[in-house]
């Protein structure tokens, strides 16, 4: 019987090869205590592997994510977040009026159109040609809008590779405001904009000033 | 050879050791139902079990340095609730140890009262889980409700695949009994 009984939990585990079924099959049709046996097993594994999950209660994310003490970033994540995430500039009327004295004293003594790191600048003719990039790994598409489109979100599609998007415009001499339009309707001031202004919804637009 | 599932779950884990925790939230929305219903199983009371299951998450995310890419996520998750659960039992109550249950009692099973009780919550199950000892119970659920192999479950519980099956085999015995006795077996 105890031999009969291993078998039966071999059936269980799914460990039982033919001749051990044979043997228990026989058994069971001579032995009514065996069956009974049997069938509570099968009815006591059956109960487990249906019962009800028990599932996490609302907001369970939430509240292990609240108790979680944030790890300090490591060297190479805090480099990359200071290089490439975007930043919005908050300023005073001291800082900006600071700004402007500096802006116009390099407009001065600078004859050369303004070259920046991220937004660049050649002239060809009446028109300068205007290099304008973005770093967003993210973003499926990015398109620039600004004055000198309209503010059209599908007139200037930028290029991307590897997360850098980039385009030329050709603009005449002038101030023109813009941003950068993530995925059709995220709209984001670009972090390498030399000034920025507010664009009456309570955000802001980034600042070109084009010069021949 | 790793699945995408593991692989996705390696790269969050390397954002998260990065400093980005807010990866982790996808990892614990994945796993929370299955660490929330281990928890309930092995200690019986949903509010415990959502407290323990919390802790194993944080517990997780603290030791993330620990993890061993390579093995599963789940299975560390796993090994991890069910060590806080077993601390929990052990401090608040008196466990019997397996050598002195290994003989089935004849009296195991539901008074009346109990099975009353145990049909009003709607969860005889449960309460016939609650009536065995942790290491007869944490096997169960890991094979039987879980739907883990012994394999998996001997990583998981750090104790060989024989001794396994003979927990297995004990622990059914068991609860057959007491299932029987509450009237809920035979079908």
């Amino acid at each position: 019987m105890d031999n009969e009984r291993d078998i039966l939990h071999k059936i269980l585990d799914n460990d039982a090869g033919d001749d051990e079924k044979n043997i228990i099959t026989r058994s069971m049709e001579t032995d009514p205590r065996l069956r009974e046996e049997f069938t509570g097993l099968m009815n006591t594994v059956r109960t487990l592997e249906e019962s009800e999950r028990c599932e996490a209660p609302a907001f369970f994310t939430a509240e292990v994510m609240k108790k979680l003490q944030k790890r300090s970033p490591s060297v190479r994540a805090r480099i990359r977040e200071f290089l490439f995430n975007s930043r919005v500039l908050r300023w005073n009327m001291a800082s900006a009026l600071a700004t402007a004295v500096i802006v116009i004293v390099v407009i001065v003594s600078v004859s050369r159109p303004h070259r920046k790191d991220m937004t660049t600048a050649s002239v060809s003719g009446e028109a300068a040609t205007v290099r304008l990039t973005f770093y967003s790994p993210q973003a499926q598409r990015v398109a620039v809008a600004g004055d000198f489109n309209k503010w059209k979100t599908d007139a200037h599609e930028m290029k991307g590779a590897d997360g850098t998007w980039s385009i030329e415009l050709r603009l005449k001499p002038g101030v023109y405001s813009y941003s950068f339009v993530i995925d059709g309707k995220s709209w984001v001031p670009d972090p390498g904009a030399e000034s920025y202004e507010d664009d009456g919804f309570g955000s802001r637009n980034a600042v070109l000033r084009v010069n021949i | 050879m790793k699945s995408d599932q593991q692989s996705d779950e390696e790269a969050i884990i390397r954002h998260c050791l990065e400093g980005d925790a807010d990866s982790y939230s996808i990892l614990v929305d994945r796993y929370k139902t299955m660490v929330n219903n281990v928890a309930y199983r092995m200690l019986g009371d949903s509010d415990t079990a959502k407290d323990i299951a919390q802790d194993s998450f944080i517990a997780a995310y603290t030791g993330l340095g620990q993890f061993r890419f390579g093995s599963t996520f789940s299975s560390w998750l796993y090994s991890i609730v069910l060590n806080k659960c077993r601390d929990h039992l052990r401090l608040t109550k008196e466990t019997v140890s397996t050598d002195e249950i290994a003989d089935i009692r004849p009296d195991s099973g539901f008074s009346p009262e109990q099975a009353a009780a145990a049909n009003q919550s709607g969860d005889i199950l449960q309460r016939a889980l609650d009536e065995l000892s942790p290491e007869y119970r944490e096997v169960l659920i890991l094979k039987h409700i879980e739907g883990l192999d012994y394999q998996e479950i001997s990583a998981i519980a750090g104790t060989s695949i024989a001794a396994l099956k003979v927990r297995a085999h004990r622990g059914r015995e068991m609860l057959r009994k007491i299932l029987e006795g509450a009237g809920v077996t035979h079908g």
